[in-house]
């Protein structure tokens, strides 16, 4: 097992917009009730509103200020201000576009209201995380559909390796709620999904103090189409080799666009992984993988766990997260 | 850490397609703004724009995707790389696709059919993706007005990593109503077209264009390591004083190329020029001299803005602006800035106001967004006499 290199997981959240349970949020999400107003919650976590912030910039502030809620709970911790923040977004502020266009096209041709353009700069949440949480350093919205997330936590972890930052601070936020986009609603319905919207944060660290577990590898497994389900599960199989230390298995946790089939031929080829479905609770939306892997650290294990969470696109791309959640 | 170098350039502006064409005009110092015709919006006489004509292009997605593999193919040509490109990656710098949904949507307008403002980078990018078999990372940067700089910035350390052998880098931007009209909502633009550091100053012009940038490690192949721009370093960092204007003392900004000048082992002493962000607003050129200031005091480097010239080009501007300037330099001189005239003596520094004569060095290139979103970029020229 490498044992070089290891990127540390510090603190997390993962939240949706109607608080409560996984089962909770599924069943809001079924009975298809409109997302609540975020402003009290922000209020409540940051003591003022964020004055004409979108419900979209809310969302992922609130995910980023839990964060550092749990991360103050340990003496001593907190983020410092040289960390790096790397957000991921799918479709931005997708419903502040769709007023936007109304607002300048006929019949109105008027101008663009100030605060809805500048909330449909997809940056804009990541400017009011670092305001809030007070840090300047590198700032970065990466957008990728499905793949924003962990192409964001790529980018970090490249950066924590190559120790060019010592502290990342990684999330995926996204609404889909009114977003009629065709492809997305199809790969919901393909996840048996309905759409949701929330946000998933991770602080990470080459250092393990405190850390509540770690991720080993995010990789890009080409597109082949000369490959098919078995060879597909093995590439990803023998990509993991260097970090799999035990017959322990890996609990598998399939994003979009995985198939019924392949979902069996990788849990086989992980010795029958147990298969978390957290699409289904977290609700559909691009960045969901944000949710699904922070919210394994959220949950009490009374020993060591690892998690594998696969992703394709619409290409035939696979990417692949790696990460372990120790004993808490 | 390991140098990259520009292999390849391709660009569509206002100038035409390719980059001779605005080394011919930037040397006669001819900006190519003009009323705004792509649409009609209220309060036109604000609308001084720099537009690409689009005269053959299609409408909505399809038109931006046919910029996209333009702007690729050209510069793919000259940097002699081959299809298809497995290992190399793509990275995109644009304020977002708004304004291609925005070109949809109005494509559509007229059948109710609201879909098509629902979009997301896939439907231009995964085209591309596909057209030049691209088989390494791909990805957007959205970082407002920073964003193709930062992805300029990303790729160098992707390559000095070596996680990839080379990085596409494009720079894309349409000219939107959203856009224009948000601007005009906050008061930004100068119905004058914008005039960088000038004492009489009032905003911005906007531009689009699509710019492509092909950058490789520098000791990738001979061939390669006797290209003229290399990229040293660059940072990036976020100014959290308000989300549309910079803190005054320009204090964030100075300490972006500190970072930028430090990452590239380079002295402010070294620099030879300076490509500065010049939008033409009052705040953001206060606190961009500021920090010129703060950081080269006397000694100040020769300054060019580009901004005239192609019109603020937002999310593209990185790009742009760095196959605009290589241009220009090959072609034998660093641009006067367009629209500077009166110096303001509160800024206390005056840019180019002719052309002067290209010399091999050191330049700093700066680039700032909304939300706070800096970037510097350090890089060398070196002249060769055609």
């Amino acid at each position: 097992m490498s044992t070089e290199n290891k990127i540390f997981v510090r603190a997390v959240a993962c939240v949706n917009p109607f608080g409560g349970t996984a089962i909770k949020h599924h069943e809001v999400l079924a009975a298809g009730y409109a997302a609540p107003d975020l402003k009290i919650i922000i209020k409540k976590l940051y003591g003022q509103p964020l004055r004409q912030a979108s419900h979209l910039v809310e969302l992922g502030v609130i995910g980023a200020l839990t964060l550092n809620q749990s991360l103050a709970k340990t003496p001593g911790e907190s983020l410092p201000q040289a960390t790096r923040l790397y957000s991921a977004t799918g479709l931005g502020d997708v419903s502040k576009n769709m007023k936007l266009f109304e607002q300048v096209s006929p019949p109105r041709c008027g101008l663009a209201a100030p605060f809805d353009f500048i909330n449909s700069s997809a940056n804009t949440t990541a400017f009011y995380v670092a305001k809030i949480l007070g840090l300047n350093s590198r700032n970065l919205t990466i957008s990728r559909d499905e793949f924003s997330l962990e192409v964001a936590l790529q980018t970090a972890i490249s950066d924590l390796k190559n120790g060019a930052c010592n502290y990342g601070l990684v999330g995926g936020f996204d609404e889909t709620a009114n977003a009629a986009c065709p492809h997305f609603l199809q790969m919901a319905k393909d996840a048996g999904a309905i759409p949701g919207q929330g946000a998933g944060w991770l602080f990470l660290s080459n250092q393990d103090k405190e850390a509540l577990g770690e991720v080993n590898l995010v990789k890009l497994i080409s597109a082949d189409s000369s490959m098919d389900t078995e060879a597909w599960s093995g590439a990803i199989t023998d990509s993991l080799v260097n970090y799999i230390d035990s017959d322990r298995p890996i609990c598998l946790l399939p994003g979009y666009n995985i198939s019924q089939s392949e979902c069996g031929a990788m849990t086989e080829k992980l010795r029958n992984s147990q298969v978390q479905d957290y699409i289904q609770y977290s609700g559909a939306y691009f960045t969901a993988a944000a949710y699904g892997i922070s919210r394994q650290f959220v949950s009490k294990h009374g020993h060591d766990r690892r998690y594998l969470h696969i992703m394709k696109n619409e290409a035939g791309e696979t990417m692949c997260v790696l990460f372990r959640v120790y004993q808490n | 850490m390991t140098q990259t170098c520009i292999t390849g350039t391709g660009i569509v502006s206002c100038f035409g397609v390719g980059a001779d064409v605005i080394a011919s005009e930037l040397s006669k110092g001819h900006s190519n703004e003009k009323q705004l015709s792509a649409f009609k919006l209220q309060d036109s006489e604000y609308y001084l724009v720099n537009e690409i004509d689009r005269s053959d292009l299609d409408q909505g997605y399809a038109g931006e995707i046919q910029l996209f593999i333009n702007v690729i193919k050209q510069a793919l040509e000259q940097a002699n790389v081959k299809l298809p490109l497995t290992d190399c990656g793509l990275i995109i710098g644009t304020s977002g696709f708004m304004f291609a949904a925005e070109s949809e949507f109005r494509l559509h307008e007229h059948s109710g059919n609201k879909t098509a403002a629902a979009g997301y980078d896939g439907l231009i990018i995964n085209p591309v993706v596909n057209y030049f078999g691209i088989g390494g990372p791909v990805f957007s940067v959205h970082t407002a007005c920073a964003s193709s700089a930062n992805a300029i910035i990303l790729a160098h350390e992707m390559i000095a990593r070596g996680e990839t052998r080379r990085v596409i880098v494009v720079g894309a931007e349409g000219l939107s109503a959203v856009a224009l009209s948000g601007f005009q909502s906050l008061m930004l633009l100068d119905k004058k077209g914008c005039r960088p550091f000038d004492n009489d100053r009032s905003g911005l012009q906007i531009g689009e264009a699509y710019g492509a940038i092909i950058i490789e490690a520098k000791n990738n192949n001979t061939e390669n390591e006797s290209r003229a721009l290399t990229i040293l370093g660059g940072e990036n960092l976020c100014d959290t004083h308000h989300v549309t204007s910079a803190s005054p003392d320009g204090i964030m900004m100075q300490q972006v190329i500190q970072q930028a000048l430090k990452t590239a082992d380079i002295k402010p002493a070294d620099i030879n020029f300076i490509k500065a962000h010049g939008t033409g607003s009052p705040d953001n050129d206060t606190a961009e001299a500021a920090a010129l200031n703060s950081v080269f005091g006397q000694a100040m480097p020769p300054i060019t803005v580009l901004k005239r010239y192609f019109g603020h080009t937002l999310g593209a501007c990185g790009v742009v602006e760095t196959i605009g300037l290589f241009a220009c330099l090959q072609a034998g001189f660093l641009p006067a800035t367009a629209g500077f005239k009166n110096s303001d003596p509160a800024l206390k520094i005056s840019p180019l106001t002719k052309s002067i004569e290209a010399t091999s060095g050191y330049f700093l290139s700066n680039y700032f967004g909304f939300g706070g979103n800096y970037a510097a970029l350090v890089m060398h020229y070196r002249h060769e006499t055609p």
